[in-house]
């Protein structure tokens, strides 16, 4: 309980430092008072109007990814999996690339089709768990083949077509152009993926156990793990959309959750809706601040700061 | 932790990796046998007349007037049009429709592919007397592209407007006519001061040509290509660098910080920021905006071809937009 309060001051904390923190000099304390007074014009239309979508926009991917990365965990019984293993990320990056290459008159980046191509990704994983010969550890493995599979698709059309190569930002993960149609896109896939996570944690909880005795318990294991597999799907699949595939936050953050709230799945899924903005919220401020005034995209943050913490974490469980 | 079924499956999955790692070093193999010197070009020995052309990756010695030319980016392109050659290769991104804008004309040439990738084997058919490379793009191919024929390497991806001037001379002097080159810069130079000249009296204030990507833009700097011609108009780029060409990746803030009083947008069509921005209030507050100095513009030609003619396209462009709007 305490840990939760430390975590959710430290992201206010965070969310406060990105919106007073960017390229145009505007401070934290500025921001406060432009936020109150309204005064002057310029200064609130750039919080108000480019600040605020991206810090929210940080927060609804740091919440989506963390639950959806604690729900693919669950579901493979892997501590390795996460929206990335199931192929999800690939998935809707491919059908990006892919819908420009095809449909150029389409304009470039359609939000669309990311989703489109993570549902494909998810249909397919969905059936192949719906499949009562997939063991959970096949079902990992199909998913980091379909990953690789179609990051190499990615690979050779970004060779291939430089039309796509202005894409190189998203596709490592960036939300630099946050939009309020971003947040209002990804919004009610957060609200609703994380809901049913919360209204289901029950069930989902018992997926960690073996098929043998959640079924023993009653549960009907195939449905309940397609239902899973959805909400990866859909909050992984949103969270791309907008901002690209962002890697290690559900990775890591269930694993923060283990050790600092404990093995239950309840406790763990609250901690990451607290956790995963927190540190997304954080690694997008260490990406405004890296290369200042420029950019760099918060993925590779993500990625700087998730590989020691989970290497970290690996080698402290094998220790014990 | 781990599974069982992993420890069972480990051996099988290792012999397929092995097996498929096996597959695809042989295909490698296959593909990668050395490319056979051309019968032309390339080694010049037992030919007395040639001359050292000096480029950004060394020298390379060019017998005789080359008319078989490979271009990998556009400015080349132009650049040969201009000196009278046409290549008879192009890296044009599997896209025909862009040399005719390049060019004002449809002409006959063979595709060898995108000039961030391209098709050695292609540029290898065409049997060339020389090879035209870019040298952010093409310096790791560069002992390859030698071994088809004599390889000259120019700036043209990052370079300036006077590392485009200093191209089509270098250009010139390895089709074996230096002077036509210095002729052809002379004449643009001329050209170009006409254009500046009729710029309306009393434009005041920084230039800057951002590129509208889906989720970002591209900010040009003094060091681009375009932010280059900006100068020698006369006019302030926005950003001063002398190194960087391009800060990509940029956001809405950034742009705002900048805060151009002339601001072009250079797109190549719909789904980008510029159909976003536009709409906020923040956008609405820049002074480019409150002017009225905003102008979309055409991303071939204000980012992408970077040639003489070009440069005189851009220019043209930037005047008439000045005047109408005044």
């Amino acid at each position: 309980m305490i840990s939760c309060l430390i975590s959710l001051a430290a992201l206010a904390l965070v969310v406060a430092v990105s919106l007073g923190v960017g390229a145009t000099g505007i401070d934290p304390l500025g921001t406060l008072r432009t936020l109150v007074t309204g005064t002057p014009a310029s200064a609130h239309n750039l919080v108000v109007d480019v600040r605020m979508p991206r810090v929210l926009l940080t927060v609804l991917i740091g919440a989506s990814l963390a639950t959806a990365g604690l729900l693919a965990q669950t579901l493979t019984r892997n501590p390795l999996a996460s929206p990335q293993t199931f192929g999800v990320n690939a998935g809707a990056a491919a059908a990006i690339v892919t819908t420009i290459v095809l449909f150029p008159s389409l304009g470039g980046f359609s939000v669309v089709a990311a989703f489109a191509g993570a549902a494909l990704v998810g249909v397919v994983m969905w059936a192949l768990s719906a499949a009562s010969s997939m063991s959970t550890v096949s079902l990992a493995l199909a998913g980091m083949t379909l990953q690789i599979l179609l990051s190499a698709l990615v690979q050779a059309v970004l060779i291939m077509n430089n039309a796509t190569q202005d894409l190189v930002f998203w596709l490592a993960g960036s939300v630099t152009g946050a939009q309020w149609s971003d947040v209002t896109l990804l919004l009610p896939f957060t609200l609703a993926g994380c809901t049913i996570a919360l209204i289901g944690q029950r069930h989902f909880g018992l997926l960690a156990l073996d098929t043998a005795t959640s079924k023993a318990l009653g549960q009907n294991t195939n449905q309940v793990a397609g239902l899973a597999a959805l909400v990866v799907v859909a909050l992984a699949g949103a969270s791309v959309a907008v901002a690209g595939p962002i890697g290690f936050i559900g990775l890591i953050v269930p694993h923060i959750s283990t050790r600092i709230v404990g093995s239950s799945f309840t406790h763990r899924l609250m901690f990451g809706l607290v956790c995963g903005p927190l540190l997304f919220a954080s690694a997008d401020v260490i990406a405004k601040l890296i290369a200042f005034p420029q950019e760099t995209p918060a993925g590779i943050v993500t990625a700087l700061i998730g590989a020691p913490v989970f290497l970290l974490l690996a080698l402290r469980q094998r220790s014990r | 932790m781990t599974h069982p079924l992993v420890a069972r499956r480990g051996p099988r999955i290792f012999l397929s990796t092995v097996s498929a790692t096996a597959i695809a070093l042989a295909i490698v193999a296959c593909s990668a046998q050395p490319v056979p010197p051309a019968e032309r070009g390339g080694d010049v020995a037992g030919v007395s007349d040639f001359r050292t052309v000096a480029h950004d990756l060394g020298e390379t010695k060019v017998a005789g007037m080359p008319k078989r030319v490979v271009a990998l980016e556009y400015s080349f392109v132009q650049a040969l049009d201009e000196l009278g050659v046409t290549p008879v290769g192009i890296a044009d991104d599997d896209d025909p429709d862009r040399i005719e804008q390049l060019l004002g004309e449809t002409i006959d040439y063979t595709s060898v592919g995108t000039r961030l990738e391209p098709n050695l084997e292609l540029v290898s058919n065409l049997q060339p007397d020389l090879i035209i490379a870019d040298t952010t793009r093409h310096a790791a191919i560069y002992e390859q592209l030698s071994s088809i024929a004599p390889t000259v390497v120019l700036n043209s991806w990052e370079g300036t407007y006077d590392d485009i001037k200093d191209s089509v001379v270098t250009i010139a002097d390895a089709l074996g006519d230096k002077a036509a080159g210095e002729q052809a810069v002379t004449n643009h130079e001329a050209r170009m001061e006409e254009i500046a000249a009729e710029i309306p009296n009393g434009t005041d204030g920084t230039f800057l040509l951002i590129v509208a990507n889906p989720d970002s833009a591209a900010l040009h700097t003094s060091s681009a290509f375009t932010g280059s011609v900006f100068e020698a108009l006369g006019l302030t780029p926005a950003i001063e660098s002398d190194g960087e060409a391009v800060e990509s990746d940029a956001g809405l803030e950034r742009l705002i910080d900048v805060d151009p009083d002339f601001l072009f947008v250079a797109t190549d069509g719909p789904g980008t920021v510029f159909e976003q921005w536009p709409s906020t209030n923040a956008w609405a507050g820049m002074s480019a905006v409150q002017s009225g100095n905003v102008y979309e513009v055409d991303r071939n030609q204000f980012s992408r071809f970077r040639g003489l003619h070009t440069a005189e396209v851009i220019a043209e462009d930037i005047v008439q937009k000045l005047n109408g709007d005044k």
